[in-house]
């Protein structure tokens, strides 16, 4: 059987970080829906997508619901060419919770920990993570007390994912809904 | 479900979805027009590491060459060639295929968890540029064996790149080289060998003259086009 799963930061090396990091160390953390992205090859020769954010509630940093933000991912396609640095770029009509890095400074991926930060709402609630594999749950105590190097495999340590054919298959938990994971967030915030 | 009931499931979670050994790398979808590429690493520093660990008398550009070499070395379907010389179009695309050291990659910063970008270029399914840059933020040693902490290997990243610009996404293979958790693996396994094939067999069994560039040739005649390729 192959487990083989397409993720975010095929292409680049990115640390793995976890779930309390993603959550302290995030600018910003807002539930959002993307409304417009517009890819376009810059004056210095490199494809930027820009994205922009209608902010539907915000978990924490300096957002208002209901402002829309723009954040800018290096990597898209314009003029026939296409650029990749590994990112997985929000679409538009995504649903998700996005961790912001920083909203100020141009990073090549704004997300915390790139796709690490990159979490979409299903309409049924449910919450995909970087891995393409469904969220059941986050334990904000796993650490990656990391005495090596780790490569982001797309998911933050602590976020357990499961194969979006395997939900609700006993006895394996179910999936978390957006509210759950929400909360989850603002009690790890809390610690 | 129970909150104790939805815990103890989480900890069974990686028991039962342990990956198994029998996975090949995921081609990332995209691959060069023919079974090679040169890389320029004129584009590093013309010194070595100053870790404190045996590897400082090697240099980073003899480094990136070893790196390129592991594959070679490996036999796989795509042969590396690396050039001590200065190349153009870091980020462009258009330019040469570079490796570098900066604290920037395609004019943004790189962001607190990042060791290395493989920027590629690409029309269609077909790679045409790729550029390897190293953050230079971080702190970087050339050694092999068990992989610390800090100093980064930047021989082994170079690698694991490297296998990135030939086209190779992670696997689930824990002991590959391309395994999302870089460990003591410091030269491609069997499986990246395998996966290499997988994405470049045709070509190496034509000669290395890929079916685009057939189709391409039959359409137009006796025009010759020559592609520069490489991304990930």
């Amino acid at each position: 059987m192959c487990l083989c799963f397409s993720t975010s930061s095929l292409a680049s090396s990115i640390l793995e970080v976890d779930f309390q990091q993603i959550v302290n160390k995030s600018e910003a953390i807002f539930e959002g829906e993307v409304v417009a992205t517009t890819a376009e090859m810059s004056a210095d020769g490199n494809i930027y997508t820009l994205v922009d954010f209608l902010v539907l509630d915000v978990m924490s940093g300096d957002l208002n619901v209901g402002e829309s933000i723009t954040l800018r991912f290096t990597g898209g396609s314009a003029n026939g060419l296409t650029l990749s640095v590994g990112s997985t770029i929000p679409t538009i009509g995504e649903h998700g919770v996005y961790f912001i890095e920083s909203i100020d400074t141009q990073l090549l991926n704004p997300l915390y920990g790139w796709s690490q930060g990159h979490y979409r709402v299903q309409p049924n609630g449910h919450i995909i993570a970087g891995d393409n594999q469904v969220v059941v749950g986050a334990d904000k105590n796993a650490s990656n007390n990391a005495t090596n190097t780790k490569l982001s495999s797309g998911i933050a340590t602590g976020i357990i994912s499961i194969p979006q054919q395997q939900i609700n298959t006993p006895p394996l938990a179910p999936p978390i809904l957006l509210d759950e994971f929400k909360l989850l967030i603002k009690d790890a915030k809390t610690q | 479900m129970s909150k104790s009931h939805r815990v103890l499931c989480s900890l069974l979670l990686p028991l039962i979805f342990m990956p198994t050994q029998n996975a090949l790398s995921e081609a990332l979808g995209t691959k060069w027009p023919k079974t090679s590429a040169t890389f320029l690493t004129g584009g590093l520093p013309l010194d070595g590491p100053a870790s404190g660990l045996p590897g400082d008398t090697e240099t980073w550009q003899a480094a990136a060459s070893e790196a390129a070499n592991r594959w070679n070395d490996a036999q796989t379907a795509f042969k590396l060639t690396t050039l001590n010389a200065v190349g153009n179009g870091v980020c462009q695309s258009f330019g040469d295929n570079n490796l570098v050291f900066s604290h920037k990659a395609c004019s943004s910063d790189f962001g607190r968890n990042t060791l290395a970008v493989t920027a590629g270029w690409s029309q269609g399914s077909t790679i045409v540029k790729a550029d390897i840059i190293f953050n230079s933020n971080k702190a970087w040693g050339i050694y092999d064996g068990t992989l610390l902490f800090s100093p980064e290997d930047f021989r082994r990243v170079a690698t694991h790149e490297f296998g990135h610009a030939m086209g190779l996404a992670h696997t689930t293979i824990e002991s590959a080289l391309m395994f999302t958790t870089a460990s003591n693996t410091y030269l491609p396994t069997p499986d990246d060998v395998e996966s290499l094939e997988s994405i470049y067999k045709e070509e190496k069994d034509s000669g290395g003259v890929s079916y685009l560039l057939l189709l391409t040739l039959g359409v137009s005649g006796l025009r010759l086009i020559s592609a520069h390729k490489k991304a990930d």
